[in-house]
């Protein structure tokens, strides 16, 4: 794609910096990276679900047992190396200046219910844990040591671990209790074995779901690229929260643990408002905010569901590609419902209630504002940065689902730069500048899809309408380019 | 494109390698992870593989287990391509995530479906083998054609299987060789999964 630049025109740069100005004061809402938002029955209106930030730290309880053995019970991995393997997964995110987010392991797993305390080691053990979970006694993080529990409850001896939320309050907008499971077999040395690196990145992401973030799509070109042979400056720039791990460990890269999308992010849920302790620093004081909203070709009609990309403007003296490196997205309507006003995708369809399942009502997730319906907001660190937008990728589904609708829908228009002169006809490969100051938001950054239809119907099939019915992933030709070059 | 005389072997190699070194390309059902399988792996842990609609899907606890959170769902099966065949299935399946919970894993009324299920086990649960790698969602392309994708975008759902179904002496038809050798992870067309599955399952 031909990347033509053009700077702000002054006066536009004077408003946008007035604006910036006018707006020192950070949103009060994320637009994208929650895994879970607020709706006006459940939860707060248009906010993400976080865990409490005047609570901090998040306690978790880990188990007492090994984190692997061998089926003949030789244990590879004991408890004590299994907890500090588990600190240092949260003291990824821990470790992000800017964001206030903590973590602390509050001891063992707490005896409830038929579980006497110990080594979570049954479906007993787990059924009484996951209760204590759900009712928001603890956060457990189980270690299947061998991988028995998973067989029994899954029967598939392919699954590696998981993360999930399991209290959430209705009233507060928090989240009260969370839970990861570790499968201690792909760590054993016996059949398929991740490495510690790829293991421990993955639960990374893991702990990411578990402090509240989504998954977020920066870099989707790695697609085009050799496994685990991903270049330097799209690995720099691709999120841990990247749907699927496709690249290698970032760390075996030589990369910090994090990718801007990450640290930004995180930050943004849980901004850190001080120095202190010594080496924290406020976010505000680092980061800006891009905002806008994605419109039809009318120029009336919100757009929900594409993902919209900031990218850093690449420095020409540097060798590497700060625009590659330097990415964070997020994705249009993120904060509203995704099911308003239609009974198709409504929570558990299968059972239709008044509260789950009305046109009135939609989701219980997710704001009714029309204002949010196609508005996105990025933080930044600050700096200048090109806009675009962009399909999620459709492969991206149910467990590597982003945003609010899944499966996702194509883009209705065609992928496009942000630009001043921006409208249905303008040239989309065409890119405007926005400069973003530490602390400010700058706003009004549209864009206007061009050559959509007038108005997407929800019942209509978004991939008839799509300009690239495959991904990048789905398609041939990029991928055998990349394995002969190769 | 480049002009080499000899990319699919080239390709070939190459993805061999790379299944060989890269473990990942890890996804899963929500919140989880699984290991990437190729369709020859897939089709060999399950039991019974069909393709048909969801008839019904709710969330309910396990009848033994009161904090475990299940997904019943029921089927009609329009084809068996594995197992013993029947008109409807029923199975019950582990969730855990708290979207699962609210739109039943997203087994929607109406939704066709192959699926690749294991074995029950002992606590009466059935999983898609690989998880979302098993659960193929079947959708139209623009000129009405089946295709089907599964939760991972078939992303190396034929890594490595040319020279597996090779060693085993499996011969493939034409199309269906041409089918598992395009180099990138693709939507496949639904009849060239279900003859694919019907080879691979008849070969055990």
């Amino acid at each position: 794609m031909r990347r033509t630049k053009h700077r702000i025109a002054p006066a536009r740069a004077a408003a946008a910096l007035l604006a910036s100005l006018l707006l020192l004061v950070p949103a009060p809402l994320p637009a994208g990276g929650p895994l879970l938002v607020g709706g006006p029955t459940f939860g707060l209106d248009a906010q993400p679900f976080i865990w409490n930030p005047a609570a901090m730290p998040v306690q978790y309880r880990v188990d007492s047992g090994p984190l692997s053995q061998k089926p003949d019970g030789t244990i590879v991995i004991d408890n004590a190396a299994g907890i500090a393997r588990v600190k240092g997964m949260f003291d990824v995110w821990q470790n992000v200046a800017t964001s206030a987010v903590t973590a602390n392991n509050a001891g063992p797993i707490l005896a409830t219910g038929s579980f006497a305390g110990g080594d979570v080691k049954t479906v007993d053990d787990f059924n009484a844990v996951e209760g204590s979970c759900f009712a928001g006694t603890q956060s457990p993080i189980v270690f299947d040591a061998d991988g028995s529990i998973f067989a029994a409850l899954v029967g598939d001896p392919g699954v590696i671990g998981f993360a999930d939320l399991c209290k959430l309050n209705p009233v507060t907008g928090r989240i009260v209790s969370g839970e990861a499971a570790l499968n201690g077999a792909f760590q054993s040395g016996i059949g398929f074995q991740l490495t510690a690196a790829e293991f421990d990145q993955a639960f990374v992401h893991e702990f990411g779901h578990f402090l509240g973030l989504h998954h977020t799509q920066v870099n989707d070109n790695v697609f085009d690229q050799v496994p685990r042979q991903c270049n330097a400056d799209d690995l720099a720039g691709l999120p841990v929260m990247f749907p699927i791990l496709f690249c290698q460990a970032r760390v075996s890269a030589g990369l910090p643990p994090l990718a801007p999308d990450d640290i930004a992010w995180i930050s943004r849920l849980y901004p850190e408002t001080a120095n202190v302790p010594p080496g924290q620093v406020p976010f505000s004081s680092t980061h800006g905010t891009i905002s806008g909203t994605i419109f039809f070709s009318d120029g009336v009609t919100p757009v929900q569901g594409v993902n919209v990309i900031a990218r850093a403007t690449n420095d020409p003296l540097t060798p590497q590609n700060e625009s590659r490196r330097i990415g964070v997205s997020g994705v249009s309507g993120n904060l509203f419902t995704a099911n308003l006003g239609q009974s198709v995708t409504c929570d558990n369809p299968a059972s239709p209630t008044p509260l789950t399942c009305t046109n009135l009502n939609g989701s219980r997730f997710g704001t009714r504002d029309p204002r949010k319906a196609g508005s996105y907001e990025i933080p930044v660190p600050a700096g200048t940065y090109t806009v675009e937008v962009e399909s999620i990728d459709p492969g991206f589904t149910d467990g590597s689902g982003i945003g609010p609708l899944d499966p996702p829908i194509a883009n209705p228009g065609v992928n496009e730069f942000w630009n001043t002169a921006e409208s249905a006809t303008d040239d989309p490969t065409v890119s405007s500048v926005v400069t973003v100051a530490a602390g400010a938001t700058v706003t009004g950054i549209d864009i206007i899809l061009n050559g959509t239809p007038g108005r997407f119907d929800s019942f209509e099939i978004a991939r008839e309408q799509s300009r690239e019915p495959l991904p990048r992933w789905l398609r041939r030709e990029p991928l055998r380019n990349a394995l002969e070059a190769a | 494109m480049g002009n080499s005389p000899g990319p699919p072997f080239r390709i070939i190699f190459l993805l061999v390698c790379a299944a060989l070194l890269f473990p990942a390309a890890l996804s899963a059902q929500r919140g989880a992870l699984t290991r990437p399988e190729n369709l020859d792996q897939l089709v060999g842990r399950a039991s019974l593989i069909v393709h048909g609609r969801v008839l019904s899907a709710r969330v309910e606890p396990h009848p033994q287990y009161a904090n475990l959170s299940t997904v019943v769902v029921t089927l009609r099966v329009d084809e068996t391509l594995k197992g013993a065949p029947a008109p409807t299935l029923t199975f019950r399946q582990f969730i855990w995530d708290i979207r699962d919970r609210l739109d039943a894993a997203g087994y929607r009324k109406g939704l066709e479906l192959v699926l690749l299920l294991n074995p029950e086990t002992r606590l009466g649960l059935r999983s898609p083998t690989g998880l979302e790698q098993g659960r193929f969602r079947i959708l139209r392309d623009p000129a009405g054609r089946s295709e089907a994708l599964n939760g991972r975008g078939n992303a190396g759902l034929f890594t490595a299987l040319a020279p597996q179904l090779d060693a085993k002496g499996v011969r493939l038809s034409a199309r269906l060789q041409a089918a598992i050798q395009q180099p990138g992870p693709r939507a496949l067309a639904l009849d060239d999964l279900r003859d694919l599955i019907r080879v691979l399952a008849a070969e055990r």
